[in-house]
């Protein structure tokens, strides 16, 4: 064993892990010989420079770090800011970039492993259940969908609570007011879809629809239930997004929703 | 914002650094405070924090529950307060 002033020496010019891991490497596992008070300090001091952070997965924390730029999580900062399950969203992009790995044939296993444990971790805190539906919102393709319509009700002066009160509503029952239209629906079936939501007096539902012949019959479905005057009739706004970009899929999204200024 | 740097770090380590805090760690390999009680994680009541799975943060060295949730709070309240003393 070195002289406790040459651990000191050495430890004092490397960086807190490497000190950490040299002192490790020399048996020690505590301060509690005579005279290690002053490793101690060291180390301490180290930490207290506030530089770093000991984390599980780095990797896994880099991810959540960069999240903080992504759009839709930005978004959902404008939108709900107050939302107290915010950090849950930012667990749901991890989880949808862990499912892209999969998809992508990249590590498969032990990115199913990772998603198993984080849901695991989830569904054991009370309340688990709803905070799993609040984790699996930005994994669903209708997340952005979700978004442009709250940002549609900001721009209609709609109050942050009740744009967060909508947003838990959505929480519950965006997959009962979704429909993702491809090659197993007809026409007939969409159009079906928008009266039943009409009928059942939803605030709000969404048709979605990726690739030009899906869109099409999308088209078709809205311009059905606009001569049928259905949604003027029932006091429903429409917008309709499409994306018809060379470098992107093309896409339709649909937002119907009750005209605030009316309710 | 200043910068953090994330770091992995092994069992033994991570005992020597909460050791430098006068954290201790049990035979179970929960973290226990200084007066000897065990972490509550802030996420779930009814679990404790074990060293393994343990965030180990500055301020001066603060123990939260390792999971994505809780560092993705960590770093929001951290951008919060950096955006509030600018």
């Amino acid at each position: 064993m070195l002289p406790i002033d040459k651990i000191i020496e050495i430890i004092s010019n490397l960086p807190l892990k490497d000190a950490l891991t040299y002192l490790g490497a020399q048996g020690i596992t505590n301060y509690l010989t005579q005279g290690y008070e002053r490793i101690k300090k060291v180390i301490a001091d180290k930490q207290n420079e506030g530089k770093y952070a000991f984390v599980p997965n780095k990797e896994e924390v880099l991810f959540l770090e960069e999240a903080t730029k992504n759009p839709d999580y930005r978004q959902i900062l404008i939108l709900v800011p107050k939302y107290k399950y915010i950090d849950l969203i930012r667990t749901g992009l991890l989880l949808r970039e862990y499912n892209r790995r999969i998809d992508s044939n990249i590590d498969a296993e032990k990115n199913k492993t990772h998603i198993a444990r984080i849901k695991l971790d989830i569904l054991k805190r009370p309340g688990g259940g709803r905070l799993l539906k609040i984790v699996k919102l930005p994994q669903s393709q209708f997340f952005s969908t979700i978004l442009s319509y709250l940002y549609e009700l900001k721009i209609h002066s709609y109050p942050e609570n009740q744009i967060e009160e909508e947003f838990n509503e959505l929480v519950d029952e965006w997959e009962q007011c979704v429909l993702y239209v491809d090659e197993k629906h007809q026409l007939e079936e969409v159009i079906d879809f928008c009266r039943r939501m009409v009928k059942e007096n939803k605030p709000r539902f969404f048709l979605l629809a990726l690739y030009e012949h899906h869109i099409t019959v999308v088209e078709e479905a809205v311009k059905n239930i606009k001569q049928e005057q259905l949604l003027e009739k029932n006091n429903y706004l429409v917008n309709i997004e499409k994306e018809s970009s060379k470098t992107a899929t093309p896409r339709i999204e649909v937002r119907f929703y009750k005209n605030p200024e009316l309710l | 914002m200043e910068e953090l740097i994330f770091e992995e770090l092994g069992e033994k380590e991570r005992v020597l650094l909460l050791r430098a805090f006068d954290y201790d760690v049990d035979g179970e390999g929960y973290v226990l405070t200084q007066s000897g009680k065990k972490i509550q994680s802030k996420e779930n009541p009814k679990k404790f924090i074990k060293a393994k799975f343990a965030a180990l943060v500055p301020g001066s060295l603060e123990v939260i529950d390792g999971t994505p949730t809780a560092i993705s709070e960590y770093l929001r309240t951290r951008e919060e307060k950096e955006n509030a003393s600018d």
